[in-house]
């Protein structure tokens, strides 16, 4: 599993190295050459931007190889419409699912461990059931404690050890579509806080000093690709939303080898919705707890200015 | 004649199989997949106590239809509901049916087995009518409806009864034998079954009065046929006081009559006597069996005597049977007849004033005396005006139980709920479990809300739907979350951010309806937060309460209303802690036409 895990990461890297970057790290780097490894959308439906933004990552194929078998990770947390912005857009999910059967994947899958035991319930409301088994893909439970697994967790510093859902060990292909959002116990929700829809015992990261939590277990998960959903950001009173006002229509989209990255561009995006709107707190990065702590770890870059970045808009 | 009833026989099977189809249905609702025209023609509005039940608790005398109908119809063809549509009377049919079959088989028939149970089982005798026990039961049915303990008549009403068995060993089993399938699959990477929503388990004492129940049931039915239907049932005796004066009756023709008593062992209400050519037709439960059998066509199913008379001036001469029963037994035996029923009336009597004693002092049920929270004690307990007097026999002195949403109240729930535990069923958390001692002495079985093992589902109204009694009303979804069960009580001496200095906020993340705000604590450079709860805006849901991570002694929990009442909504104005008092900056957006993103 490590040893995988640092193939891929080296992989990567050198990947991302030999990628010639002109010689300008700054505002230019929609510029460079060669394959993203981020890519912020903004001004279209959600599906139609991840078609865009998926192709100019080098497609689906780059992530996906024949005969995968692909586990997304959305957040399907609350029994709430798609109007309150409080789980991932359906109609992404329903696209990004028909992209990885193209890509020539065997089965895809998808699960989350919601927050309350009627999960049937509530992959039906989120609209995200019907979106995933149109397109052929399967549901899977996430609240039964037999779906989880023990796993040490060894670069862990408070998370030793959890029990994590069987999907989201070892997996060919992991495709984290979390929703982005205010939180009232992590102030912003999205890409590394969405991992706690894997895990068994919530409760105890709760009790445990979470923001080290999260940054721990993101060490351990394997991660090909991070969507970040901001179609709808809600700004205030999350994680479940109060009405949809306060989840405005922001059309911004993340796509993202970094989850870091992600969640930093996120934090941004955030900021920036909600001054627009003057709904809520425009939080800075650094109030983001957990993402210098998964930066410290090594889980990916807080530093936008290292990746290959590119910006589309389609307004 | 024959054809007529061999015709009507198979009427009632179809009838019967149908509707116990339909109501079990529910019982077997696993993933909640019920269609909605399912529960706007709900089947169970056909039994009879939950709609006599409904009509005194709605005051509509269309919910008591079917109290009406089968009324009505006693009157005039005697007591079809007992074989057409009454559940419990259809199991027991079917009980009955499981051990006449190796005495019918063909095969199974000439072995020893087949002939023990010919012997045993299969055939019955006319049995004389416990005419004192069963008015004795309807008395205390009704006593027990006048004076609201109706988790009492739960345990004679038929259909509560049904419900009980259903609810307390069927669902259950079904629960969990889906969830091992779910899991074989799951194992193999079958994603096709899931597992069932949250825990389906009961108490283990509702499985063990469940079981005692199937089990009494079975002998009964196996022995004696419909005896509970003819003893204890209250719906069989008033039934049975209007089929007396029944229009049509089915009676012996005298003249053709050969007292074969083909008839008499096909009785399953033991009502037929073939010696004297007799049948009391206040017990018979309206099967049709006995003129299928009859090799003389000498059953007839037509008007009673009174009517033969007025309207065709002859007198059939068969309702005799009241010459023919033996003389009322005078003195001693009579005395000795009459001990038992008179000991067990004065026995529920005895459990009735025990019951009402225990609710007036104050209500407070076993929950207060075992209440005491051993770790959960610190800081004070706080009870709010109009609490549920009901505790728990676990955790923290302030915990009080909530009745679901619609019973409007605890009198309400309490004086209308049988215990027939459709709403456990239906309950998309499965936190609706059969009570044992939590609503006390006088509410054994009734549902309480189990916020250990879930929460109330914002967007779930089930028990309302499925509850046939009234004791639950269906309210809509959209003023669900206006409903005030109960309020959450937080204790900061049990918090994490307090015990621990970590953030958590979980009750305040999973509350649907903002009750609970995050306000900073202590020193203000720590940026800690630490709950505060909007009392009048907590319906009082559990949410809190169950993904509270505190251990063993949660830091919050919900003490129920004994009156529902209207929540408010939550207003900006409401927010103690206002970020904006430091006006927020939302000046400088860092973004233009040309570049849309912030970096």
């Amino acid at each position: 599993m490590r040893r995988r895990d640092f193939v891929v990461k080296t992989t990567l890297g050198a990947a991302a190295a030999a990628i010639p970057f002109g010689g300008n790290l700054f505002a230019q780097a929609e510029k460079s050459e060669g394959t993203p490894d981020l890519i912020a959308l903004y001004g279209a439906e959600a599906d139609e931007m991840f078609e865009r933004g998926i192709k100019e990552m080098g497609g689906m194929g780059r992530f996906v190889k024949k005969g995968d078998s692909v586990v997304i990770k959305p957040n399907i947390g609350w029994d709430r419409g798609p109007e309150y912005g409080a789980n991932t857009d359906p109609k992404l999910i329903k696209r990004l699912v028909k992209h990885c059967f193209d890509a020539g994947a065997k089965e895809v899958l998808c699960f989350d461990h919601t927050c309350g035991n009627d999960w049937e319930n509530r992959y039906k409301m989120s609209g995200i059931k019907d979106a995933v088994e149109s397109e052929g893909g399967k549901m899977v439970a996430g609240n039964t404690e037999n779906m989880f697994e023990d796993q040490k967790i060894p670069k862990g510093k408070s998370l030793k050890e959890a029990k994590v859902h069987k999907l989201a060990i070892n997996p060919d292909v992991f495709i984290n579509v979390p929703v982005l959002k205010h939180h009232g116990g992590a102030k912003i929700t999205c890409a590394l806080k969405n991992y706690m829809g894997c895990i068994y015992d919530r409760q105890w990261w709760h009790r445990n000093n979470m923001p080290q939590c999260i940054a721990d277990y993101a060490t351990f998960q394997k991660t090909s690709l991070t969507i970040v959903d901001a179609y709808r950001v809600m700004l205030a009173d999350g994680p479940r939303g109060n009405s949809p006002e306060q989840s405005p229509v922001a059309k911004y989209q993340i796509i993202s080898t970094d989850i870091v990255a992600a969640d930093v561009a996120a934090t941004q995006i955030f900021a920036n919705v909600a001054r627009q709107h003057k709904i809520g707190t425009p939080f800075e990065v650094s109030d983001i707890d957990y993402i210098a702590l998964a930066d410290e770890l090594g889980v990916g870059t807080a530093d936008l200015s290292k990746l290959n970045m590119k910006r589309i808009s389609m307004a | 004649m024959k054809k007529f009833f061999k015709t009507m026989k198979a009427v009632r099977v179809i009838t019967a199989i149908a509707v116990f189809c339909l109501i079990s249905a529910l019982f077997f609702d696993l993933y909640f997949g019920l269609p909605k025209p399912y529960f706007l023609n709900n089947p169970f509005k056909t039994q009879f106590m939950p709609s006599l039940l409904k009509m005194f608790a709605t005051g509509s005398v269309l919910a008591g239809a079917a109290f009406i109908t089968f009324s009505v119809m006693a009157l005039l063809f005697g007591r079809a509901y007992c074989s057409f549509f009454c559940v419990f009377g259809i199991l027991m049919d079917g009980i009955r049916k499981i051990f006449k079959f190796p005495a019918e088989n063909s095969r199974l028939k000439k072995t020893a087995f087949g002939k023990f149970f010919a012997k045993r089982f299969a055939r019955l005798n006319f049995a004389p009518a416990h005419n004192v026990l069963r008015a004795a039961f309807l008395c205390l049915a009704v006593l027990a409806i006048a004076a609201g303990f109706t988790s009492l008549l739960g345990f004679i009403d038929p259909y509560s009864l049904y419900g009980k068995i259903m609810g307390g060993i069927f669902r259950p089993a079904a629960s969990f034998a889906a969830d091992a399938v779910s899991n074989e699959l799951y194992s193999r990477g079958i994603y096709a079954l899931g597992p069932i929503n949250g825990d389906p388990s009961v108490a283990l004492a509702a499985f063990g009065i469940a079981l005692f129940i199937l089990l009494a049931i079975t002998a009964a039915t196996a022995l004696r046929g419909r005896i509970y239907c003819n003893t204890i049932c209250p719906v069989g005796a008033w039934l049975g006081l209007l089929a007396r004066f029944s229009a049509f009756k089915i009676t012996l023709d005298k003249p053709s009559c050969i007292s074969c008593g083909m008839c008499e062992r096909e009785c399953k209400a033991q009502c037929i006597d073939a010696k004297a050519k007799s049948s009391d037709f206040s017990r018979c439960v309206l099967c049709f069996d006995c003129g299928t059998k009859c090799p003389k066509n000498a059953i007839k199913f037509r008007p009673n005597d009174t009517l033969q008379k007025i309207f065709f001036k002859k007198d059939a001469g068969s309702e005799t049977a009241a010459k023919n029963t033996p003389p009322a037994k005078t003195g001693k035996a009579a005395m000795k007849r009459r001990a038992f029923p008179a000991a067990m009336l004065s026995l529920a009597g005895l459990f009735c004033i025990a019951a009402n004693k225990e609710r007036k002092r104050n209500r407070l049920g076993l929950g207060k005396k075992l209440g005491k929270g051993k770790g959960g004690d610190c800081g004070e307990v706080k009870i709010l005006d109009g609490a549920s007097p009901y505790g728990v026999s676990y955790g923290r002195a302030d915990k009080r139980l909530t009745t679901p949403p619609g019973s409007i109240s605890l009198k309400n729930f309490s004086e209308h709920c049988t215990g027939c535990l459709a709403c456990t069923a239906e309950c998309q958390g499965q936190i609706l479990k059969p009570s044992i001692s939590e609503w006390g002495l006088g509410g054994i079985m009734q549902p309480f809300m189990d916020y250990r093992v879930g929460f109330c589902t914002p967007t779930c109204h089930n028990c309302g739907k499925a509850c046939p009694t009234g004791a639950i009303n269906l309210i809509m979804l959209k003023d669900k979350m206006s409903v005030k069960m109960g309020t959450a009580i937080f204790k900061k001496c049990l918090c994490v951010v307090e015990t621990d200095g970590t953030d958590c906020a979980a009750c305040a993340e999973h509350c649907p309806v903002q009750a609970i705000e995050m306000i900073p604590y202590g020193d203000p450079k720590n940026s800690k937060f630490i709950p505060h709860v909007h009392d009048d805006v907590c319906i009082g849901c559990g949410a809190c309460e169950y993904i509270c991570p505190v251990l063993p002694h949660k830091a919050i929990v919900v003490q129920g209303l004994a009156e529902h009442r209207k929540a408010k909504k939550f207003e900006e104005s409401m927010r103690l802690y206002k970020p904006q008092e430091k006006p927020q900056d939302y000046s400088a957006p860092t973004t233009t036409p040309d570049n849309p993103f912030p970096f």
